[in-house]
């Protein structure tokens, strides 16, 4: 951006400012039923003035020029133009909008115009995902938009759940490598921990390289903006929200385990074929019949119905210098698991004051307090959840006379042999692990516009988050013996990022417009943990780690990453129909060595709105018309801080009593710990994107089909390495990805009729996933033991043994040969490709109906994914026969010779072995949300001195269709015993406006 | 206008310059700096150490020697957290795959080897004193030795099985190369780069001493670091796995005419903690070196250790602390005579009814430090019994006779009487009795190139006999290695 263009552009506007006599205009804007409506905006078109409406709706505009036209436009309200003429007042009211290009959206480093985009972008609104029962604003995306994967992961109170946006372009695994880049009111983030969703005022997420390129190399994900409420302009409003409601676990085919009489029989069976017997007191497998034992459901014994419960109170503010937003909420949700719960406290505060025309400061303030009870231990024996599948139904939560002394503590039982002792409804009541969390997050952002039309900001923020762990297993907790153990981890991540940006608006002439943004961007994080651990307590009540009589461990992690970024971005408009713009972002990070450090990324991007040609008016048909194509190149650094150094750690001590006796002493020692690549560079994706708006019957239906190509080439992942160089894996670039789809939303007006309104919104998204290349001399990679990547086939795929069902003579499983034939030795099996991954389901998407009638209102929304497989982990080390209960799926297991079944004989040991037996077709259709709401008439709440009281009944995933027999099938790669089961929760809901 | 160009300007260039890129590791340093003093050389070499008290060495090679032979058994009151494969049950069960074999041995041994690796490449870098140095050279280069040695006895068929002993052993690892593809060395190959380590280290340690002791460098006496006698044991092993008895009788001969002396005769006594009781034999019961007179090169397993992953031996063999995975045949208890104090290695910890031992050679303190125990890696006994059979077989019968029955009688059994063949067969026996669950039943096994039979044979298995030669005494290579390395070749057998 030359100093020309500035003073071209001066020039430019002075001169059009004194050309014409000057008059001035006076009105009020209304909406449809007569209320005013402050803060439209209001321009004279072809002109640089302009204003906003008062809070009566008022405005007073000084207009130049001949046959002025003046343009009125509001967020939600159709745009309307109106030649003033003569008129010294001009009234008006205007129409609610159907959705259209003129709706303004969120985008990088700025706001702008739908119509102008030329990228692909999704946009989620405050009311589709406000008063939501759900703690975690990804899992309220699921569905939200075309596109964007969301799995919930987890029903642990608190969880976060995970996005992939079309498609995995990344080889790393874990879900924090393939999650999009966050930016919470334009500062990056790397979670959405500890925010009320309810103060998200929109969500966009950014798609295709044109909107995500300027972003760099954390883009290649794609880019998920949060924007948070801001006051609106009038009279101060408060508004009280409150929830109260119930969950359950989700369980859609009643997955359950064996009761009493089920467990003995299916061991007594096991033994007999083994050759024992279970009546002979003295053998050690007996196991009698009696029909008076006990019969424990563990499962029902650690989960409940639990609490959810939210409360709200906003406040809201603006004149036309100022605006005020401000939030305090409360939430609070007990987990289906007992002993689980999760609190979170949140405030916040969006403040902005232009005291002056060409000045304006931003700041926006969150901060939070979350504290979270989790399961003591989460998967295992020791886990609360996991632990209950495997005790024997005929045990007992406690102690009784039978009980040996020894394995009584504090009248539970510990002789639970089935479990290796633990008792997780002792553990419940005994042991804890707390995790408290707290949030300061403040953002400021100044404003300056030395000349008109030129914006200059800088923005400067801190997100500082801190958390503390406790946890203390009881010294009366006879499944260990530590006598007493307790943890301490404290952990803390700071993002700090710092950005300037200077913006030109530059109209050459009427029809030619070009704006510039320049920008420079610095971000640092860092994460340190300290861990401490001790055993040996002298009581219980004093359970802190310094008071354990035996320190154990202690440990320190650090991470710690920067980036500086230039970048710079040009837009130019045509006659306001067509749009070019392009971006260039370079990137320097310390994830890689000196000498490849730096990478540049760009992208272009052209857009058409056709609506105003002449073909389309002489259609009826198609109301709206734009195209839009670009193609740009983004980055992923998404690898460990310091992978690519080799390095030593301290570690390996060796802890010997020294010479003469006493107690051991430690030798220090230090360790190789990464094998470090300095030839690591970064990942790269090239995205080709097409797309097409269009609106149907005067934009009663307004869509978007889009196909995407993604090429992601030099992916970062660790490589398995041959293990005798004393290391398992080394981070490398060691392949390319493709990721093609297609994505299709609708939004239509159904009926609009007097009172009556039906809207309909559907998206679904295909995406196909490719692995094209694979460096290094194979073209195979194995993830883990269970899938494996090659060319040609999608992402970690399953690769597992082939079985071939039960051998009806003998019982035993058996696995097909690389032969052709069968065979009950796992050694002959042959290991083939199978199932489909669930990290690329076929399609998914989801269909939502909005039907209102006067006050009351019927939302719902059904979601579904389809074509993929999941491993049932949990299933297979749980059909195991070692005296731990087994699934009920296990009931129609071979029993005598001839039995055709896929269940192996009782005392099968085959469930050690993996095989595509424990795979299973994850496809489901979920009814996620349904809300319920009335809004009291006017009259009525006027009454109480309030307005919009609202009554809702809300659902969350309240019923599922499925033929995944365990109780999620939206898990991920693995159905794992330390999965926390999803909730089903249902809640009532009241809010007010006073 | 200008002014704030200029000052954005500014900006721009003061914030972009590549130090603000350069982040360093607070808990990592480069190999350089962390091998650049004596005193590093040290802490890595301990490092190295802690390797052999993780799961590879320190259990899975142990507990595979009796678990993979007529010595072992899965317990009938086995706890179902017993039958995790991190407890190797496979190592009884014998239904061995990629999956199921000795993945931590295999791992670790090379996280031990590439570390001392590591160690005397920087050799020639680092200012050594020259005692420190050939000390340091001499620990590495046995460490180098023992860890390829111990992975052969897993991983490879053994010495004769080919008469060249051309089949395939393990890598011979000398250098670290992260990302090369080594292809098996052959037993040949392993046996002369081992004994060239061996030979080589042996007078470095003379002409040293214990100068890391001396010099405060390290605590702990020197059983617990590879010393002279210890390169000295590891030779004399590897001549008796060939079957080489002359050279093996000279080295144990040595080895018997050295500092130590045979541990006293065991005693028994009861003991009683955290809910357990027990009549154990006093030299083995507690927290000290176990028979110190006699050792040559123990670890000290503690779940404080750096490398420590979860599987002591206790953990593994005793109910107590653990999950009882493995116990004792009926077929060993059966050889012992009613009065020899070895039965007290061995205990029923369920009161009723009676079910199979569990394996108590190693108590610890029965729950005081959970894991913590002496493993003798390297004991004088062990040469006592070599120098029998060896002289039983190409030597003195009568010297023979009496150095079997010092460890007989130090058991409180019966005195070995017979000749010729037979006597060869009582000294075998004998070293099956008194090396139980010390790491040698199945690598004699494959030294005498024998079967065995299983007579108590416990129901989680098939495999109730085996005839040699055999593909389960060459455990398959872990899956892990095969898929990242293609000049590996697995085993015959397995896939």
């Amino acid at each position: 951006m030359g100093k020309f263009t500035i003073y071209f552009g001066v020039i430019l506007f002075l001169w059009q400012f004194n050309a014409f006599g000057q008059s001035t205009v006076s009105g009020t804007v209304t909406s449809e039923n007569g209320d005013a409506l402050p803060g439209v905006t209001v321009v004279v078109k072809n002109a640089n003035n302009g204003t906003i409406t008062d809070i009566e709706g008022k405005y007073n505009l000084s207009i130049t020029g001949e046959s002025p036209v003046l343009i009125f436009s509001f967020v939600g309200y159709e745009k309307q133009e109106v030649e003033v003429g003569s008129r010294s007042t001009v009234n008006i009211s205007l129409t609610e909008s159907l959705q259209s290009l003129d709706e303004v959206v969120v985008i990088a480093y700025g706001a702008t115009e739908k119509r102008k985009f030329t990228g692909s972008l999704t946009t989620v609104e405050s009311q589709d995902i406000s008063q939501i029962p759900q703690a975690s604003p990804i899992q309220m995306m699921q569905g939200r938009a075309s596109g964007v994967l969301v799995e919930d992961g987890n029903g642990q109170p608190g969880s976060m759940g995970s996005i992939i946006i079309r498609g995995v372009g990344t080889l790393q695994t874990g879900s924090s490598t393939r999650e999009p880049l966050y930016v919470i009111d334009g500062t990056p983030t790397s979670s959405l921990s500890a925010l009320n969703p309810n103060d998200i005022a929109s969500i966009s997420i950014l798609k295709d390289a044109s909107a995500t390129s300027i972003y760099g190399s954390r883009a290649s994900n794609g880019v998920v903006l949060i924007t948070t409420k801001t006051g609106s302009v009038g009279g101060t409003k408060f508004t009280f929200n409150a929830q109260y409601g119930f969950s359950d676990i989700e369980n859609p085919n009643n997955f359950r385990m064996m009761d009493a009489s089920e467990y003995k029989n299916y061991y007594r069976e096991a033994y007999t074929m083994a050759g024992e017997n279970p009546d002979d007191p003295s053998s050690g497998f007996y196991l009698p019949t009696n029909a008076d034992s006990l019969n424990t459901n563990w499962v029902d014994d650690v989960t409940r119905v639990g609490k959810t419960q939210m409360y709200e109170l906003t406040m809201s503010n603006g004149t036309d210098k100022s605006n005020l937003y401000s939030s305090v909420s409360y939430f609070n949700q007990e987990g289906v698991v007992i002993g689980t719960d999760f609190e979170r406290f949140t405030g916040r505060v969006n403040y902005s004051l232009a005291p002056v025309d060409n000045f304006k400061v931003d700041l926006n303030v969150l901060g939070a307090y979350t504290q979270e009870d989790l399961e003591f231990n989460q998967g295992g024996r020791s886990g609360i959840f996991s632990g209950a599948f495997n005790i024997a139904p005929t045990a007992s939560p406690f102690a009784s006379a039978s009980t040996p002394d020894a394995l009584s503590g504090l009248g539970y039982n510990f002789n639970l042999p089935s479990n290796a002792n633990h008792n997780p409804i002792a553990s419940d009541a005994m042991n804890f692990n707390e995790r408290a969390q707290i949030r300061v997050f403040p953002t400021v952002r100044l404003t300056y516009d030395p000349v008109e039309n030129l914006t200059l900001a800088s923005s400067a923020s801190v997100d500082y988050r801190v958390g503390e762990r406790n946890l203390y297993q009881s010294k009366f907790y006879l499944a260990e013996t530590d006598n007493g153990r307790a943890e301490l981890e404290n952990e803390t991540f700071t993002d700090a990022n710092f950005n300037v940006t200077a913006k030109y608006d530059l109209a050459i002439s009427a029809d030619h417009q070009l704006s510039p943004l320049l920008g420079f961007e610095t971000f640092k994080s860092t994460y340190t943990n300290q861990y401490s651990d001790s055993r040996d307590f002298a009581f219980d009540g004093v359970n802190n780690v310094a008071f354990g009589g035996v320190p154990l461990s202690r440990d320190f992690a650090y991470n710690s990453n920067t980036l500086v970024s230039f970048f710079a971005r040009l837009n130019y408009s045509f006659q306001n129909k067509l749009f070019v713009d392009a971006t260039y972002r370079r990137d320097g990070s310390s994830r890689f060595g000196p000498e490849n450090r730096w990478g540049g990324f760009y992208a272009f991007g052209a857009g058409y709105d056709l609506t105003g040609e002449p073909f389309m008016q002489s259609q009826s048909l198609l109301s709206t018309l734009k195209l839009r194509a670009s193609y740009g190149i983004q980055g992923n650094n998404a690898i460990g801080d310091f992978g690519w150094r080799n390095s030593y750690s301290s570690g390996g001590q060796f802890i010997v009593p020294p010479t003469g006796g006493g107690s051991g002493l430690p030798n220090a020692g230090s360790q190789p710990d990464t094998p470090g690549n300095e030839n690591l560079k970064w990942e790269q994706s090239g995205s080709f994107n097409v797309g097409v708006d269009f609106g149907i019957i005067d934009n009663r239906i307004m869509g978007t089909v889009e196909y995407y190509k993604r090429s992601s080439i030099d992916l970062l992942a660790p490589r398995l390495i041959s293990q005798t160089s004393g290391f398992t894996e080394i981070i490398d670039n060691v392949g390319n990805v493709d990721n093609s789809g297609v994505e299709i939303s609708l939004n239509s007006q159904n009926i609009k009729s007097g009172d009556f309104e039906w809207n309909t919104n559907f998206n679904i998204s295909l995406n196909t996933n490719e692995i094209v290349a694979l460096n290094g001399e194979a073209d195979t990679l194995f993830a883990d033991d269970r899938t494996v990547r090659i060319v040609g086939q999608p992402l970690d795929q399953w690769y597992l043994p082939q079985y071939a069902g039960v051998d009806s003579d003998t019982g035993n499983p058996v696995y097909y040969t690389p032969e052709g034939g069968v065979s009950s030795d796992i050694n002959e099996a042959s290991r083939a490709i199978s199932g489909q991954s669930s990290l690329t389901p076929d399609f998914y998407g989801a269909l939502t109906n909005t039907l209102s009638y006067k006050g009351l209102s019927l939302s719902f929304m059904l979601y579904f994914k389809s074509g993929f497989d999941v491993y049932r982990d949990n299933l297979q080390n749980l059909s195991l026969p070692s005296g731990n209960n087994q699934p009920a799926s296990n009931l129609t297991r071979w029993q005598q010779a001839g039995d055709q079944t896929d269940v192996p004989r009782a005392d099968d040991q085959g469930a050690q072995y993996d095989s595509d037996r424990w795979l299973e077709d994850g496809s489901y259709l979920r009814l996620r949300n349904i809300s319920l709401s009335y809004l009291l008439p006017n009259s009525a709440s006027e009454k109480l001195g309030m307005s919009d009281i609202r009554l809702s009944l809300r659902g969350v995933n309240a019923l599922t269709f499925t033929k995944f027999n365990g109780f999620n099938p939206d898990v991920g790669l693995y159905e794992e015993d330390s999965d926390y089961p999803l909730n089903r929760t249902i809640t009532f809901g009241l809010s007010a406006t006073f | 206008m200008r002014k704030t160009i200029y000052i954005f300007t500014i900006v721009l260039g003061v914030l972009g310059c590549d130090d603000y890129l350069d982040v360093q590791p607070e808990t990592l340093i480069t190999p350089d700096l962390a091998l650049n003093t004596e005193n590093d050389v040290a802490i890595a070499l301990h490092g190295a150490y802690s390797f052999l008290n993780d799961d590879g060495f320190g259990m899975e090679h142990n507990v595979i020697a009796d678990a993979a032979t007529d010595n072992g058994k899965i317990p009938t009151d086995r706890e179902s957290a017993g039958a995790s494969s991190d407890r190797i049950p496979h190592a009884y069960n014998l239904d061995l795959t990629r999956q199921n074999t000795a993945m931590e041995l295999w791992r670790e041994a090379y996280q031990a080897i590439s570390a001392v690796n590591n160690i005397l490449a920087r050799l020639d870098v680092v200012e050594f004193d020259p005692d420190f140095e050939a000390r340091v050279q001499a620990e590495c280069l046995t460490m180098r030795a023992l860890l390829h040695f111990s992975l052969t006895e897993v991983f490879a068929q053994d010495y004769n099985f080919t008469s060249d002993q051309s089949h395939l052993a393990v890598p011979y690892q000398t250098e670290t190369e992260p990302g090369s593809t080594p292809a098996r060395s052959t037993m040949a190959e392993v046996y002369s780069q081992c004994l060239s380590d061996i030979n080589k280290a042996l007078p470095l340690f003379e002409s040293a001493g214990d100068v890391l002791v001396k010099d405060g460098y390290r605590a702990g006496g020197e059983i617990y670091f590879l010393n002279y006698y210890a390169a000295l044991g590891l030779r004399a092993r590897m001549h008796f796995y060939s079957t080489d008895y002359t050279s093996a009788l000279a080295d144990a001969n040595e080895l018997l005419s050295g500092p130590f002396t045979l541990g006293p005769t065991y005693t028994v006594n009861e003991y009683t903690n955290d809910g357990e009781t027990g009549e154990f034999v006093d030299q083995w019961y507690g927290l000290a070196p176990i028979l110190e007179s006699e050792a040559i090169f123990q670890l000290d397993i503690d779940s404080d250790d750096g490398n420590f992953a979860n599987r002591s031996l206790i953990d593994i063999y005793t109910a107590n602390n653990g999950n009882a995975a493995h116990a004792v045949s009926q077929d060993l208890l059966d050889l012992y005579e009613a009065d020899d104090a070895r039965l007290h290695w061995y205990l029923d910890e369920a009161a009723t009814p009676a079910l199979d031992l569990h394996v108590f050679k190693y108590p610890g303190g029965l729950g005081i430090n959970a894991d913590a125990h002496h493993f003798p890696v390297i004991r004088l006994t062990e040469f006592q019994l070599m120098a029998a059979e060896c002289e039983a077989r190409i030597g003195d019968a009568a010297r023979a006779l009496s150095l079997v029955n010092a460890i007989t009688m130090r058991a409180g059994a019966g005195a070995v009487t017979s000749t010729g063949d037979q006597l060869v067969e009582d000294i075998i026996t004998e070293r099956r009795k008194e090396l139980a669950f010390e790491g040698h039943r199945l690598y004699d096994l494959k030294r005498l190139q024998r079967g065995f039979v299983r007579n108590d044979c416990a129901s989680t298995t098939n495999v109730c006999s085996v005839t040699y030669p055999t593909d389960l005494y060459a455990w398959p290579i872990p899956g892990a290695e095969l898929d990242a390395n293609p000049a590996m070749v697995q085993n015959a057998g397995y896939n």
